[in-house]
Parts: structure tokens; C-alpha cells; sequence
């Protein structure tokens, strides 16, 4: 992963716009009463992993930085980046070895935060 | 179907009230009041455990047998509350149409002349409901405007062969109607055609007119449930209806709290019929009243394998006598 | 009535679908978590010889655990409800969903309440990227080389 535009307080401005017009289009999706907030992650995640076919969503990342990153598609994405880095390795079987190599960190933290805090917390509300 | 009764009252009552009932319009006619969503307990279920148990203790009179209502699955609040009272009882699940079905079969159980007193009893509780149906309760899914918020409270008629001035005077049982909703957040859509049904039902079958009742109450269409309902019954049945309302938008302080369309749940009608509308009856400010409560009869399964979602509504006629 | 025409009737009286607010709404809550990632990235560059990818791995870590104490903490659930999509669709919403699955189960037990619940909401995301990852990396490996 580069990023190029790292440095200029351009890129602040482009977290902003990408991060929030992906919002807006999941927004779209669920104020249309056919989604469920997880149909929307679960297709944006999926378009992730798919825009990175043609190395598109690669692109979003070095130009909108942390916008790009920081939103569930960015998920999708590193999955395929990790499944094909270890396939260019050891071919077809190197997509199921690498899969969650860049994830890992993610779904690890996600996993033990979420167990932690329910052990030391209650449900209130 | 509609039954006559001619030896049926109510006796005595009351309604736990909490959190959002406490302080809505219903807050002066309360017999309890609990102030948060657990109550000192560990989950929701326990809490409404607790209260469901409060109100059954508050009742003074005797009672041979206990019919009693819920919304969670098996109704375990009503058989673990159950245990420890020692009386013949009999649960019963109709989605939000519980109660009059109670008050029904609690109507024509004492027909039979050996048993003098029933308890009828309700419980609903917006955390149990919404962790069950919805979302766990931490969860903050974007919630939409027409949905309604299930009442937290709990309540018990005592229906009785002694006289008092309040009595059942006849029942219609609903027959189960669909229109093809899906949309489990928009009930009032849902239940409004069987709202609609059983109050044609009803009229036909007494040869009222729709002007012989001072109040005509649903159970919890919400805010938009009750105009899709006052629409439906014009086109579909062409009766213009004037002295009606719906339980969901007089149970809560519909301005000050985001309560979305309303109220909800097997609580949701008679919180509002056993509060302040008694009193309207008892002071004879109101005489004849129109009780169709109305139930959504889905689940989550039936939901998640996208069928659409059955509403059965049974009304009961009560008058100040 | 038949279906068709009861839904003219519940259209004509249920709000209207899309509100433009909603949709604001969504748009600025979404950037803002977008230049919250950005200030938070930036920070751990800052880091002596810090790797791009370490200090991208640091941030979403950061994120993730600042969503689920909130969750835990008890009013994350009313921002999300009220910022709607724009804290659903960036990681905040995968962990917002596990914790809050989790804190609701374990009064079920550690196996069958926390161990079967936990991925109750957030599982689908889990599934269906792998499952798609694994597709698409199958036509780019072989139409692309890898």
C-alpha cells in the first residue's frame, strides 16, 4: 500500500468526501426499506473485494487515504489483496492460506474487544 | 362469531407502569411505578417478572383461575410468574390481541356456574420485546419512523359474575386477515384491515351503528396505523369513523419522547382502558366502549423466510352500567 | 381490497421513504469518522520507522476498540441510531454489532450465549467477503496473473 498524497492536508478533505458518499450511498440503500444494516455491510463488503479485480478499489486507497480505509469495502479489499499475494507465492491454494493475512489484525482485535467488554459490562439502556 | 353476555363485570384492577408510561398522560392513574427498564434486576426478563408479580399482589379480591398474556417466546414470563401464585392458569398468545381474547375466554369460562372469578393478566416490556423480535439491545439500528415502541408494563382485570358498574356486555372474535404486509417494522399497516374486519363484523352482528359507542379504542395501529385504518373503513366498508382513537399515541408523551408512531404490545391497550378511560367510565363521562385490540401474528422465523405477516383483532364491548 | 389497491392506501399516509436529512445526516457523520481515521493514521506515522502497513493496522485497531467501549459504555447505540449509515458502514458498525451481540448474550452463558451469538450480526460480513474474495480472486488470478 503507497500513499502519495500523504503529507498534504489535501487528503483530509478526501477521507471526508469518500468515507461520506460510501455512508450515503449505504444511507440510500437502507431508507429504501429492502436493506437491513447488515444486507448493506455485507454488499458493500462484497463490492470491495470485487472492485479489486481490476485493482479499483487499490486506487481508491492511494487517493482518498484513510476515507478508503476506513470503511467496510476496505475489508472486502484486503481480503482478495491477501488471498492473491500468497496465490502469486504457491498458485490457487495460496487464496485459501493467505485470505485473512491483512485482515487478521481486524477480525482479531474486533473478536476479543467485543468479548472483554462483555464480560466486564452489562446491557443497560 | 359475537357472544352476548348478561352476568359479566369487572371487579377490580390496576397497571404497573414503566419507564415512558410513568411520565406520559397516563402517569396520575398508575397503581405502581417502576423507573428503569431492569428494576434492580439482572435482565429484562426478570423485570418484568417483577412486575407482572407486583400486579398480581396489588389484586385485593379472590379469583379461581388465571389467564395471562405475554410476548415472549413460550410465554415465559407469564409461567414463571404463574408458579409461585397456585391458582388453575391457562396462557394464551395473540400477538397484541391478548387481552380482549382474554377477557373473551375469561367471559365464557365463568358461564360455567362453579367458577366465580377470573384474574386476566398482561405483561409486555420494550427491552424483552426488541431483543426478541429486533436487534440485541445495545445495538443502535437506525430506527424508522412508523415503527411503534413496545409498552414496558404490566396489568390485571378481574373479570367477575358479582355486579359492578363496569360491565362485558359481548365479544366478537377476529378472524385472521393479511394483506400481504412484510415489513415487520410497520405493524399498523398490518393490523389495521383486521381491526377493520372484526369492527364490520361486529356492527352487522349487533345491528349497531357506528355512532352507539362513545369510544371506538384500537390496540396499537400507531400513529399512522389509526389514519390507515379510518381510510381503510371508508373505502372498504364506507363508514365514516368519528369517535375513535388508538391506544399507542394516548399511552405515551407522543411530543417530548422519541417514541417513533406509538405504543405497542399486549400492555399497550389496556394500560390506556384501565387507566385513565376507566376513570372516563366510572365518572360517566363515557358510557359505551368498543375495545379491539389488535394483534400482528408473525415471528421471526416467519419474517426471515419472507412471508407476509397474518393480524387477527377481537373486540369486546364494555359498558357503565 | 385486494393488495394492490390497500398499498395505494398505506403509501399515500406512511412518511415519505427518502429524507434528504437522513441522507446529510449520513454524509457528514460518514466523513467525519473518514477524517477521524486520517487524523488517527497520521498520528501513528508519526512513529519513528513505522511501517504504512503497521500504522494502517494500529488506526483500524484504535477504531475498533473506541467503537466497542462505547458500545460496552452505553450510548454508542443511540449515536449510531441517530447518525444512522454514516456509523454502520465504516468499521465502527462491524464492531459496534459484535460487542453489543456479546454483551447481550453472555447472560446466556460463555458457549451458548457469547460463543453461538457473537457473530450474530456482524457474521454476514465475514461470510459473504471471504466467500466473494475468494471468487473474484479466482477470475483475477486468472484472467491477471494474480
Amino acid at each position: 500500500m503507497s500513499c502519495d498524497k500523504c503529507g498534504e492536508s489535501m487528503s483530509y478533505i478526501y477521507a471526508f468526501i469518500f468515507s461520506g458518499l460510501v455512508c450515503l450511498i449505504g444511507q440510500i440503500l437502507l431508507d429504501s426499506n429492502k436493506f437491513k444494516p447488515g444486507d448493506v455491510t455485507s454488499l458493500f463488503v462484497v463490492i470491495g473485494a470485487f472492485l479489486d479485480i481490476f485493482g479499483i478499489y487499490d486506487f481508491f486507497v492511494t487517493k482518498f487515504s484513510a476515507g478508503a480505509m476506513v470503511v467496510i469495502p476496505s475489508f472486502g479489499h484486503l481480503l482478495i489483496h491477501g488471498a492473491l499475494a500468497k496465490a502469486k507465492a504457491s498458485g490457487l491454494l495460496g487464496l485459501f492460506t493467505g485470505m485473512f493475512s491483512l485482515t487478521a489484525t481486524g477480525i482479531t482485535s474486533t473478536m476479543i474487544f467485543a468479548f472483554l467488554h462483555s464480560i466486564i459490562f452489562k446491557p443497560r439502556d | 362469531m359475537t357472544i352476548n353476555f348478561n352476568n359479566i363485570y369487572i371487579k377490580e384492577k390496576n397497571v404497573v407502569g414503566g419507564p415512558y408510561i410513568i411520565d406520559g398522560p397516563l402517569s396520575k392513574y398508575l397503581d405502581y411505578k417502576f423507573y428503569d427498564f431492569y428494576d434492580g434486576e439482572k435482565t429484562s426478563e426478570d423485570c418484568e417478572i417483577k412486575e407482572l408479580r407486583k400486579s398480581i399482589s396489588l389484586i385485593k379480591n379472590k379469583y379461581d383461575l388465571v389467564i395471562s398474556s405475554d410476548l415472549g417466546n413460550q410465554l415465559m414470563v407469564s409461567n414463571v410468574v404463574n408458579d409461585k401464585i397456585n391458582k388453575p392458569y391457562i396462557g394464551i398468545y395473540n400477538a397484541c390481541a391478548s387481552y380482549t381474547a382474554g377477557l373473551f375466554l375469561a367471559a365464557s369460562i365463568l358461564q360455567n356456574k362453579n367458577i366465580n372469578d377470573i384474574l386476566v393478566t398482561t405483561s409486555s416490556h420494550n427491552l424483552t420485546a426488541e431483543r426478541q423480535y429486533r436487534n440485541p439491545i445495545e445495538y443502535g439500528a437506525p430506527k424508522k419512523e412508523y415503527q411503534t415502541f413496545t409498552v414496558t408494563s404490566a396489568t390485571s382485570t378481574l373479570v367477575s359474575k358479582d355486579k359492578t358498574n363496569i360491565k362485558i356486555e359481548c365479544a366478537t372474535i377476529g378472524t385472521v386477515v393479511d394483506l400481504g404486509i412484510k415489513d415487520s417494522n410497520d405493524m399498523g399497516s398490518a393490523m389495521a384491515p383486521a381491526a377493520a374486519k372484526t369492527l364490520y363484523d361486529h356492527l352487522i352482528d349487533t345491528k349497531r351503528n357506528i355512532n352507539y359507542y362513545d369510544l371506538i379504542l384500537t390496540g396499537d395501529l400507531g400513529k399512522y396505523g389509526k389514519e390507515i385504518f379510518k381510510e381503510y373503513m371508508k373505502k372498504e366498508y364506507n363508514i365514516n369513523l368519528k369517535k375513535y382513537n388508538d391506544s399507542g399515541v394516548l399511552v405515551y408523551d407522543m411530543k417530548n419522547k422519541d417514541v417513533c408512531a406509538g405504543g405497542s404490545g399486549v400492555s399497550c391497550l389496556p394500560t390506556y382502558f384501565l387507566t385513565l378511560l376507566y376513570s372516563e367510565l366510572e365518572k360517566k363521562k363515557k358510557k359505551k366502549i368498543l375495545l379491539l385490540a389488535t394483534g400482528a401474528l408473525l415471528s421471526t422465523t416467519s419474517v426471515n423466510q419472507k412471508k407476509t405477516i397474518p393480524c387477527i383483532c377481537h373486540a369486546i364491548s364494555v359498558e357503565r352500567v | 381490497m385486494n393488495r394492490k389497491e390497500y398499498n395505494k392506501i398505506t403509501k399515500k399516509i406512511l412518511p415519505n421513504k427518502f429524507n434528504l436529512k437522513n441522507l446529510f445526516v449520513a454524509f457528514i457523520s460518514g466523513g467525519i469518522v473518514g477524517i477521524l481515521g486520517e487524523i488517527i493514521l497520521r498520528l501513528y506515522l508519526l512513529i519513528p520507522s513505522i511501517s504504512m502497513a503497521e500504522a494502517v493496522n494500529l488506526m483500524m485497531v484504535t477504531i475498533i476498540y473506541l467503537s466497542s467501549l462505547f458500545t460496552a459504555l452505553g450510548f454508542f447505540d443511540k449515536l449510531v441510531s441517530k447518525y444512522k449509515a454514516g456509523l454502520i458502514v465504516p468499521i465502527t458498525g462491524f464492531s459496534h454489532s459484535t460487542t453489543s451481540s456479546a454483551i447481550e448474550y453472555r447472560k446466556e452463558g460463555l458457549v451458548s450465549g457469547i460463543g453461538s451469538n457473537i457473530f450474530k450480526l456482524s457474521g454476514s460480513v465475514i461470510l459473504y467477503g471471504v466467500v466473494s474474495a475468494y471468487t473474484f480472486g479466482i477470475i483475477r488470478y486468472i484472467f491477471f496473473g494474480g
